[in-house]
């Protein structure tokens, strides 16, 4: 049974009492929240995903919900209500408004997942997929990778996902959990012309990050979630107002580097990190790109997966 | 007597090179470090035995630019060994 | 009082793990992470990881993972401080995890930590400091002045220094409690009975009599129990290792009466016994009951709940009051009453003011 087939009221006690369970393969999910505003987001942008039992194996527990006690008053009576990200039991020692509930989720699954799972190593990186072969776009905030991977994804490339790369070290595959791209600010006026069809959440104002919203994996993103990909290319994004579309080469060595320092548990893995790092720089085609306009850039890959 | 450079831990070492670069890895520091062609040389060099001076810049000569000779060629090597000394992975004895 | 899951495991970890069902499982990781403990329950089910369900082992697997890098960069770490501190002639004393680990102790096995403790003698400080900083460490810059004065002036420590390339901590200690503990430490006697570290020329550890009662006195001076369990399980592999050897028990209590640790010694004793069911000769608790304290039952009752794993499966309606006694209590031997009331006046203020304004204090 999927999300989708419970009503938002069953929903909203599910999370106030015993929990949500979700299967977002390769994990399991509990999450918990009193907030209202999530369960209408979990419906849009998770309501493909497998309910799980109240009784099973739980990878990660999260919850978010309004903070309380004589300083959360304070803040209430004043309309700036809080909310509290808690994982395991053990609470965040900051809170943030709760309009944003639903992306505090995001995050703290995002941290869960580098943070314990350890399976894999687990690259900052978006992953895409077409023809059994994976792109890797390594990039640190700020690049337009978000941006870029949402437009890829609603042009013909699976997503695999936007942050979290996992590579499995025994098979040399790489595979995500085809979670919602982040998109801020002018990125969701652009996506919502570039791709009417998308589902976006609500925009939320005022982040630190800005005005935020989340585009739901299209296609079959999410029914194959469990299909890895070798990585084929590894491009490292990065635009610039105005600039041609321009592919360059990227020494290997360097590219190894960058995985490496944009990995979040590259130092965990030891040697066998190390190995798996270079055997994934050695199978691939590692280039820098340079864009502009998103037309331009979903051109350079056609042409890029055309090619091999 | 001329000083002999020598690699400090080959065991812990495990090297990937490709083209004019490479990466290495340190098991004893836990750290990774980016490579040029020179340095890589010089790592290979060191394995087989410790070199001093004046033997790796005769070896190499054919390896460095050749705007390069005599003293201006020692220093560039001694600086590489410098540097990889800093990292670690090389000392002299 | 119900024992929690972890300890029933931990206790009897391959026939336990047969009789778990996914529910249990999921229990048991959830209060092995807020116990810090998920390493060593890890390396107790070590053996049999191939035959258990894979999805509980997949996050045991990436504990020890995270249990051997730890290895490597702690290590690493002591040969920094090596060639940081013994060219200027010091022997500086490693302390806790580190030294368990760089000793290849059992209670090191799947211990998972942050900060390196060193040992120097009070007069050579000033130069330890110094060659640190010469060496990449810094003090972190954001910390208050409060805190700053906290630390040297009333409490007679050096704030943590932290490495600027390899970001990670160190304290600095010239004694084992603060000199202004109501219970005086015999430092000197510290220094008189330590042992090389094979590998690293000029680092030394205590003794493991001198260890043990160190680590006892730490715990039983803590405020802040998060890993309370994991030091209690720790006491109890350090007196199953050392305790293999007779002259160990036989030394335990005159050591103890030396340096002025009887009482700690006695909690030890106590906690681990009725806790773990450490194996302790009886005359051996004897004496060590001769110091036992006057509130004994008031404290078992805090202990008992405080040394529990922190997690809600654990919590009971008096585990919040337990806490809150044994960190006033750990504050009340830390420091003299006057300083004691204006320092738990301010903490108890920054607790009720938003995050953003207590920075700015």
């Amino acid at each position: 049974m999927t999300l989708a087939a419970l009503d938002e009221r069953a929903l909203r006690s599910r999370l106030r009492g015993p929990g949500l369970t979700l299967h977002l393969p390769p994990f399991v999910v509990r999450l918990h929240s009193d907030v209202p505003r999530v369960a209408t987001d979990l419906l849009r942008l998770y309501g493909d995903c497998d309910l799980g039992r109240d009784d099973e194996f739980v990878d990660f527990h999260l919850a978010v919900n309004y903070d309380r006690g004589l300083h959360a008053l304070w803040r209430r009576l004043a309309g700036r209500r809080q909310a509290r990200f808690s994982t395991d039991g053990l609470a965040a020692f900051t809170t943030l408004p709760a309009t944003q509930a639903f992306h505090m989720i995001e995050w703290g699954l995002n941290w869960a997942v580098t943070a314990h799972a350890h399976h894999y190593v687990v690259y900052h990186a978006a992953v895409l997929e077409r023809g059994g072969r994976a792109l890797v776009l390594p990039a640190p905030p700020g690049s337009g990778k978000s941006t870029l991977t949402a437009a890829l994804a609603q042009r013909g490339w699976r997503l695999l996902s936007d942050e979290l790369a996992l590579l499995d070290p025994r098979d040399g595959r790489l595979y995500g959990l085809a979670r919602p791209v982040n998109l801020k600010n002018q990125a969701i006026a652009l996506m919502r012309a570039f791709a009417p069809g998308a589902v976006l959440t609500e925009p939320v104002p005022d982040t630190l990050k800005g005005t935020l919203s989340l585009m739901k994996a299209p296609g079959d993103a999410i029914a194959r979630v469990r299909e890895g990909a070798r990585a084929a290319w590894i491009v490292v994004p990065s635009f610039e107002a105005g600039a041609e579309a321009s592919l360059e080469p990227l020494p290997k060595a360097q590219a190894h580097l960058l995985l490496a320092e944009q990995a979040f548990n590259y130092d965990i893995h030891g040697v066998d990190g190390f190995e798996a790092t270079a055997d994934l720089v050695d199978g691939a085609d590692c280039r820098a790109f340079t864009y502009s306009r998103l037309d331009d850039a979903v051109r350079v890959f056609d042409t890029l997966a055309a090619a091999s | 007597m001329p000083a002999y450079w020598q690699l400090i831990r080959a065991d812990a070492l495990r090297v990937r090179e490709w083209d004019d670069a490479g990466v290495i890895y340190d098991a004893v520091s836990g750290n990774t470090h980016l490579i040029d062609a020179l340095g890589l040389e010089l790592l290979d060099l060191l394995r087989q035995r410790p070199w001093t001076l004046d033997e790796l810049a005769t070896e190499l000569h054919d390896t460095l630019p050749e705007d390069l000779d005599g003293e201006a060629a020692q220093r560039r090597l001694r600086l590489k060994l410098e540097q990889l000394a800093r990292l670690d992975l090389v000392a002299t004895a | 009082m119900k024992r929690p899951l972890l300890v029933d495991v931990l206790l009897a970890p391959a026939e336990s793990a047969r009789r778990l069902s996914p529910a249990d499982w999921d229990l048991l990781i959830r209060q092995a992470r807020r116990a810090n403990l998920i390493a060593r329950l890890a390396t107790a089910l070590e053996p049999q990881l191939d035959a258990l369900p894979a999805a509980p082992v997949r996050h045991l697997r990436a504990a020890l993972l995270i249990a051997r890098r730890q290895r490597i960069a702690t290590r690493w770490e002591a040969e920094c401080i090596r060639r940081a501190l013994v060219p200027l002639g010091m022997q500086p004393i490693l302390l806790k995890g580190a030294a368990y680990l760089l000793c290849d102790l059992p209670a090191a096995q799947g211990r998972l930590f942050g900060d390196v403790d060193l040992l120097v003698p009070r007069a050579r400080i000033g130069a330890a400091e110094a060659g640190l900083i010469a060496a990449g460490w810094a003090f972190d810059a954001e910390i208050s002045d409060y805190d700053s004065r906290y630390y040297r002036e009333w409490m007679h420590e050096i704030p943590p220094l932290y490495h600027r390339q390899r970001d990670t901590a160190l304290d600095l200690h010239h004694t084992i409690l603060p000199p202004t503990a109501r219970v005086q430490v015999n430092t000197a006697a510290l220094f008189e009975d330590t042992r090389e570290l094979p590998g690293l020329p000029g680092l030394r550890v205590l003794a493991p009599v001198t260890m043990f009662l160190h680590s006892a006195a730490h715990l039983f001076h803590e405020g802040e129990l998060d890993n309370g369990l994991r030091d209690v399980f720790d006491l109890d592999a350090l007196l199953r290792d050392f305790g293999r050897d007779p002259a160990f028990w036989a030394a335990l209590v005159p050591r103890a009466r030396a340096l002025g640790l009887t009482r700690p010694l006695f909690h030890a004793l106590r906690y681990t016994t009725r806790l773990l069911g450490t194996p302790v000769p009886a005359d051996v608790m004897r004496e060590a009951a001769a110091d036992s304290p006057r509130w004994q039952s008031l404290l078992d009752a805090c202990y008992e709940r405080a040394l529990l794993p922190v997690h809600p499966s654990c919590d009971g309606p008096l585990t919040a009051p337990a806490r809150l006694a044994l960190y006033v209590r750990s504050h009340w031997l830390r420091m003299p009453t006057g300083l004691l009331a204006r320092h738990l006046a301010r903490k108890a203020w920054l607790r009720l003011q938003p995050p953003a304004e207590a920075q700015a204090a």
